[in-house]
């Protein structure tokens, strides 16, 4: 999935590894996520929201729409 | 090429190029032994641990090496991860030289007390790098280890079950317990590289 986490995180001026320790996770799942190489959990996502004070939705980026019956 | 993609490319070129080396010369010197198939094999992936172990070893024992071939960002990140590479390292090390005993031992060149005595200490290794990953509770390690997992199984259980369809139809003999123990070492090992690869693991950063 697209996300805006590293133009976020370089925002913050946060290296990836000072963002995972704030995560509580390893730098190179901040890496995998940044790089679209991984989709992090839903705690976790919630945890990136609650850091930067954004919406899920900010920093990820889903193009699907419900379909119209 | 970018940058990244072109340094994974040289580093595992110089990898190819180490293991073969590596693997020819105890071909050539264990040629003289009329080894079978089966122990080659073994033998083969046994060096393969071997080698991945003492890099990573190597690569944790001087951080200012192991940043150029580690997936770390910098020399820090290598001395905090130090208790995570190191058991890993051992871990693998340990299967590696547990696999060439094996084939030593079938040539009469090493005691199978010996080899018991590694088996021994690579499950006890196996054990402290398992609580260690544990411990850290990342999940992106959780995920590729479960990817690894999934992969090494779905790999390892296909050539079994087909190899012992086919002997049973009386067309190869059945696989020995060093051809059975080399399969699953190899897809082990193919399925953490795949999962790790898939997840931007290898990539340096």
């Amino acid at each position: 999935m697209d996300n805006r986490l590293r133009q976020i995180r370089e925002a913050k001026s946060l290296t990836q590894g000072e963002l995972a320790r704030l995560l509580g996770v390893s730098r190179q799942t901040v890496n995998a996520v940044e790089t679209n190489k991984y989709d992090p959990s839903l705690p976790l996502a919630l945890r990136m929201a609650k850091l930067f004070h954004c919406n899920v939705t900010e920093i990820f980026i889903d193009d699907w729409e419900p379909t119209k019956e | 090429m970018s940058k990244n993609s072109a340094k994974t490319v040289i580093n595992s070129a110089i990898g190819a190029l180490l293991g073969a080396a590596i693997a020819l010369y105890a071909y050539t010197q264990l040629r003289a032994y009329d080894v079978p198939s089966d122990g080659l094999a073994v033998l083969f992936v046994g060096i393969l641990y071997l080698a991945f172990g003492l890099i990573v070893l190597i690569g944790t024992a001087i951080p200012k090496m192991g940043k150029r071939f580690l997936n770390v960002a910098d020399e820090a990140e290598v001395r905090d991860e130090r208790a995570v590479l190191l058991s890993a390292a051992a871990c693998t090390s340990l299967i590696g030289m547990v696999l060439i005993s094996l084939v030593l031992v079938s040539l009469g060149l090493f005691s199978a007390s010996g080899a018991i005595v590694l088996i021994a200490a690579s499950l006890l290794a196996s054990l402290i790098a398992h609580r260690e990953h544990r411990r850290r509770d990342d999940e992106l390690a959780k995920v590729i280890a479960a990817d690894a997992a999934a992969g090494a199984f779905s790999a390892s259980s296909a050539i079994i079950v087909l190899w012992s369809l086919v002997a049973f139809f009386g067309y190869v003999s059945p696989m020995s317990p060093l051809a059975l123990t080399a399969t699953i070492a190899i897809c082990v090992l193919l399925g953490a590289f795949s999962a790790a690869g898939e997840r931007g693991a290898l990539n340096p950063q």
